[in-house]
């Protein structure tokens, strides 16, 4: 680049504006001597920066003067030392400055000394500071880690409870259709008694498969400390127990129950409400009561 | 701070006395410029305690390096203006790191001014109206240039010009405001 591109190049320069590459050109003219585009750029860098003045009442909030020097009044008291220093500058900055009023060489050392130690231990107060701040954002952390991984062992928890209940559920569909499905399926439909006058439920039984499904809808939710139980009613023992269950409000039950005992001639079957656990012979009122279906 | 205005000793003799340690001349200094430093860091950041700290920062700067300022190198004023520009830059630059940009530059309230002295004042006036005359086209490339962290290209890309004409106008500005600013000298 000639000697006229590089001084085409200067009030860029001025600006600031350089791309590197222009940028590097220029530096290179520059230190290989040439003394008139050094003049240029400088009085155009003052061009530049006169442009900060046409700013001077446009902007910049009252007393700005004011708060700047109580800022570099800080600084020069060594309350606040400035960002990133550490305090062997600061200390040498107090150093260089004079001490106000006419004092000894003694004097000054002094306080130069002091001005020193004060300075480290405000350095050692403000790491101290710092990694106490530090040291308590860290515990912050780990105690919302620690909250965080207790809400999660809380959602897996409910989860696999969720799990569970669909497996079983799945489980009992599968019986259930195994049951339907069988060629020698029997049916029992139970009717609903005065307890329960909306309810009504199935009995589904292969004994080739030694399987039943009770399957029901209908029946007021299992009050505290009762369960439903169902019941075989034969020829040769009289009731039988077959299965417990519980009924939630507004969802059906299918729950696996145990098929009458085999040769035995079954004459009804019922559902009771009884005490949780269940009993050997029924003890509360009926819900439900049906024949079973030709096989 | 008033006493310092009075007396109007020059930038350089401030500077003399800064770095024999005199935090009067650097007192002193904050009058004379602080206020319009502020305003320039104020052109590239989001608000006045950032800028405050840029030019605090700008000038403990000034009072550290005092004993090596070389005035065969430039004036006191463009020294500190170089110094906020590009400190002002930087920070601009973190705070883009820390956070999104909400907007463009942030646009300054006007605010009177009544305290600055004459001599500034005056060369503010030159300067103003110097700008004035430039075309339009050329003042906004100039100070789009000079007021922003935006480089060649993208200055050319904010007024949909080309490259090659943005730097014309730069360079032409540039020209212009120093041939409208002749005669005039610190």
């Amino acid at each position: 680049m000639d000697h006229q591109a590089i001084r085409d190049l200067l009030p860029l320069a001025a600006l600031d504006r350089l791309e590197p590459d222009e940028a590097r050109e220029l530096e290179e003219h520059l230190r290989a001597g040439c003394d008139e585009c050094e003049a240029e750029l400088r009085e155009l860098r003052e061009v530049a920066a006169s442009l900060a003045l046409s700013l001077e009442q446009e902007s910049s909030e009252a007393g700005s003067e004011e708060r700047i020097w109580e800022r570099l009044e800080a600084r020069l008291d060594g309350a606040v030392p400035q960002t990133g220093r550490p305090a062997g500058a600061k200390a040498a900055d107090s150093a260089r400055r004079p001490a106000r009023g006419r004092v000894g060489a003694w004097r000054a050392a002094t306080a130069a000394l002091a001005a020193g130690i004060i300075g480290i231990a405000i350095y050692a107060g403000q790491l101290s500071d710092r990694l106490r701040r530090t040291n308590e954002e860290h515990q912050q952390q780990l105690a919302a880690m620690n909250s965080r991984l207790a809400g999660l062992n809380a959602e897996l928890e409910k989860t696999r409870v969720e799990v569970g209940t669909l497996q079983r559920v799945l489980g009992d569909r599968i019986r259930l259709e195994k049951v339907l499905s069988a060629p020698d399926l029997r049916l029992t439909r139970l009717a609903p008694l005065t307890p329960a006058p909306g309810a009504h439920a199935i009995v589904a039984v292969s004994a080739t498969n030694k399987a039943a499904v009770f399957q029901a809808a209908g029946l007021p939710p299992t009050p505290p400390g009762k369960t439903y139980e169902l019941w075989w009613i034969t020829k040769e023992h009289g009731p039988v127990a077959a299965g417990l269950f519980r009924a939630e409000d507004g969802h059906p039950v299918v729950a696996p129950v145990a098929p009458p005992p085999p040769g035995e001639h079954v004459l009804l079957s019922a559902v009771t409400l009884e005490p949780a656990g269940g009993v050997s012979k029924p003890t509360g009122a009926m819900y439900l009561k049906g024949v079973p279906g030709p096989a | 701070m008033a006493d310092a205005k009075q007396a109007m000793p020059a930038d350089r003799d401030l500077v003399v006395a800064m770095a024999a340690g005199d935090s009067e001349a650097l007192r002193s200094l904050n009058a004379r410029y602080g206020r319009m430093l502020a305003a320039l860091a104020r052109r590239f950041l989001s608000n006045e305690s950032d800028a405050e700290e840029v030019v605090a920062d700008v000038l403990w700067q000034a009072w550290r390096e005092a004993k090596t300022f070389d005035a065969a190198r430039g004036s006191v004023s463009v020294w500190l203006v170089t110094l906020a520009r590009s400190r002002a830059i930087d920070r601009l630059r973190a705070n883009r790191a820390r956070k999104p940009p909400s907007g463009e530059q942030p646009a300054s309230e006007p605010v009177a001014d009544p305290a600055v002295e004459l001599n500034q004042a005056q060369r503010a006036s030159i300067v103003r109206t110097a700008l004035a005359g430039l075309d339009s086209n050329e003042r906004a490339a100039l100070q789009l240039a000079y007021f922003s962290d935006l480089s060649q290209s993208e200055v050319a890309e904010k007024l949909g010009i080309p490259l090659g004409t943005v730097k014309t106008r730069m360079r032409s500005a540039m020209i212009k405001l120093r041939e409208a600013l002749s005669g005039r000298r610190e």
